[in-house]
């Protein structure tokens, strides 16, 4: 077991006129080596959330368990050594005069140095898709993509085992945005990690992930594979989230095709079900 | 020609740089025109030099070469800036770098009492413009309360209460979630439907494109396609070697195409797709 949640609410600004429950009697786990995606819409409580799993915050009533350690407790360093979490346009965190001490920033307070150092750089810089050529130059004067791949890589580079990734390609360009999703895949793949990310892209969640995770209105809505969740299209809408747009379509083509499967998310799906469809198995010659 | 309601010719422009003589070109020899009442919609990958474009559009950044007709008024008469930015205002990009107010109504009301209208006429259009971005019951909040699409909508009601003629949005929905960019496209579209507004929007979100009259496609500082959005979209690969998206039903029947079906170009809509697969399907001789 990775996480464990277990009856999680917590209130911002407590005692306040301000008082607002942001999350409400959360119970989930999260296994060891796990893909998921956590969706919901603006406010619904995704980030609190996931801000819990290195006791950012701490729980206003329950409990967050992570790899046996009570997020609430002592011992935060070993905590935060073990759950990296990347948040929102990290970029604006950056703050050194060059790359190099930017991303080292974190293994030094970890005392670690020299020669592991170095390697641990070279490797993470070639996770996220850098050039070594980088190091040396100022975090500002790089495109938003690269400024953003920096700052990831600061987190990547203290070895985490848990990934936490919220909006990670948010204000990105569609390039800028693959590169991210790729190298994440790739680290998932590579690197025996737990990952979890927090995004508005249903494309993007329906093609990296293999459980999804809904909330609303600060608690969990639903929770199961991806093709269990996108199936619903109705109740996703019902709380101001929707399916890719070629879900859609095979909906639409069942009501005049019944023998079609409709629970399909992604282009490379919908594209050989097609074919099935007209008998084209495998893009042969047309009948 | 009258219908022109910006014209760049022959447009250029550079940045001056420490490093470099030179400078780096952001645009060079770009020709263009913005009809009146139109819905343009620009595109281009990040460093394409949209985001130039669109700051030659008001006089913010002036040519190095070439000239921005607005109004048939000359962007480098300095005595009509302050007109020409009324009529073509602009939003940008972060929700929260455009506030001023400490209430909604204050910030709308910043642009007209600069412009030293009359307080009485201040109020109507304040209470005018906030009904028509659907934020009237918001008018005593203070902005750091609301969503970012609530913010983005706020920002427009600014530029509204000047009576433009135009808005640029550099893109103003790249921060927002799916529910905040409808919230933003749906003022858009009315703004452009009933009070005949002409938009400008730079954005890399494919499905915002689909609604445009026209779409401008943007790389290295010059123009690289422009026509409606059936028309750009219909050279997928083009599309895809410029480093943008295209929705995933469009990207769907291209692939289909590749194995050899018969289907038309620039599909952009999930009902357009339909009615192409179900015809396709229909047509095959023996089912």
């Amino acid at each position: 077991m990775s996480i464990e949640v277990k009856n999680l609410s917590y209130v911002y600004m407590k005692g306040t006129p301000f008082e607002r429950k942001a999350l409400e009697d959360i119970n989930i786990k999260i296994d060891k080596g796990e893909f998921v995606g956590i969706i919901g819409h603006t406010g619904s409580g995704k980030s609190t959330l996931v801000q819990h799993f290195n006791g950012l915050l701490k729980p206003t009533t329950g409990k967050v368990i992570v790899n046996g350690m009570d997020t609430s407790g002592k011992g935060l360093k070993e905590l935060r050594r073990q759950v990296g979490i990347v948040f929102q346009y990290p970029e604006h965190q950056l703050f050194e005069e060059t790359v190099y001490k930017d991303i080292v920033f974190g293994l030094k307070k970890l005392g670690i140095e020299g020669g592991t150092m170095d390697e641990r750089i070279y490797s993470t810089l070639e996770i996220v898709g850098l050039d070594r050529s980088i190091l040396y130059k100022s975090p500002f004067e790089l495109s938003g993509g690269q400024k953003r791949r920096v700052a990831i890589a600061g987190v990547l580079v203290m070895e985490p085992e848990i990934i936490v990734l919220d909006e990670p390609a948010a204000g990105l360009d569609p390039s800028g945005r693959n590169e991210i999703f790729n190298f994440i895949k790739k680290l998932y793949m590579n690197c025996k990690v737990t990952v979890i990310i927090v995004s508005h892209n249903m494309e993007e969640i329906a093609r990296l992930v293999n459980r999804v995770i809904v909330i609303n209105k600060g608690r969990v809505e639903m929770d199961g594979p991806v093709k269990e969740i996108f199936r619903n299209t109705k109740k996703l809408e019902s709380i101001g989230l929707s399916a890719p747009q070629v879900t859609y379509l095979m909906k639409e083509l069942k009501k005049i095709f019944p023998g079609i499967d409709d629970n399909i998310h992604t282009v490379e799906e919908a594209k050989a079900e097609i074919l099935r469809l007209l008998g084209r198995r495998g893009g042969d010659a047309r009948a | 020609m009258k219908n022109n309601f910006i014209k760049i010719i022959d447009v250029s422009h550079v940045y001056k740089t420490e490093e470099t003589e030179s400078g780096v070109e952001a645009l060079s020899g770009v020709n263009l025109s913005i009809e009146k009442g139109k819905f343009t919609v620009i595109l281009g990958k990040n460093g394409s030099g949209k985001s130039t474009l669109a700051k030659l559009m008001n006089a913010l950044l002036l040519p190095s070469k070439g000239v921005v007709l607005v109004k048939g008024v000359d962007t480098r008469d300095e005595p009509s800036k302050w007109e020409i930015r009324r009529v073509t205002g602009m939003v940008f990009q972060n929700p929260d770098n455009q506030i001023v107010g400490t209430t909604v109504e204050e910030d709308v009301a910043f642009g007209p009492e600069n412009l030293g209208v009359e307080p009485v006429e201040i109020r109507r259009r304040v209470d005018e413009v906030l009904d028509t971005v659907g934020m009237k019951e918001y008018s005593n909040v203070s902005p750091h309360f609301l969503s970012g699409g609530q913010k983005q909508r706020i920002a427009i009601a600014g530029i509204l209460a000047m009576k433009p003629e135009c808005i640029v949005l550099d893109e103003a929905t790249s921060m927002l979630d799916p529910m905040g960019r409808k919230e933003v496209m749906a003022v858009l579209k009315k703004l452009n439907r009933e009070e005949k507004i002409t938009i400008v929007h730079i954005t890399h979100n494919m499905e915002e494109t689909c609604m445009a009259d026209r779409v401008i496609v943007i790389d290295d500082g010059k123009i690289a396609a422009c026509g409606t959005p059936s028309e750009v979209f219909s050279d997928v690969k083009k599309i895809k070697s410029l480093k943008l998206d295209v929705p995933q039903v469009t990207e769907l029947l291209y692939e289909l195409e590749k194995e050899g079906l018969d289907l038309p170009r620039g599909v952009l809509t999930v009902e357009e797709a339909l009615k192409a697969i179900a015809g396709l399907k229909r047509g095959i001789p023996g089912r």
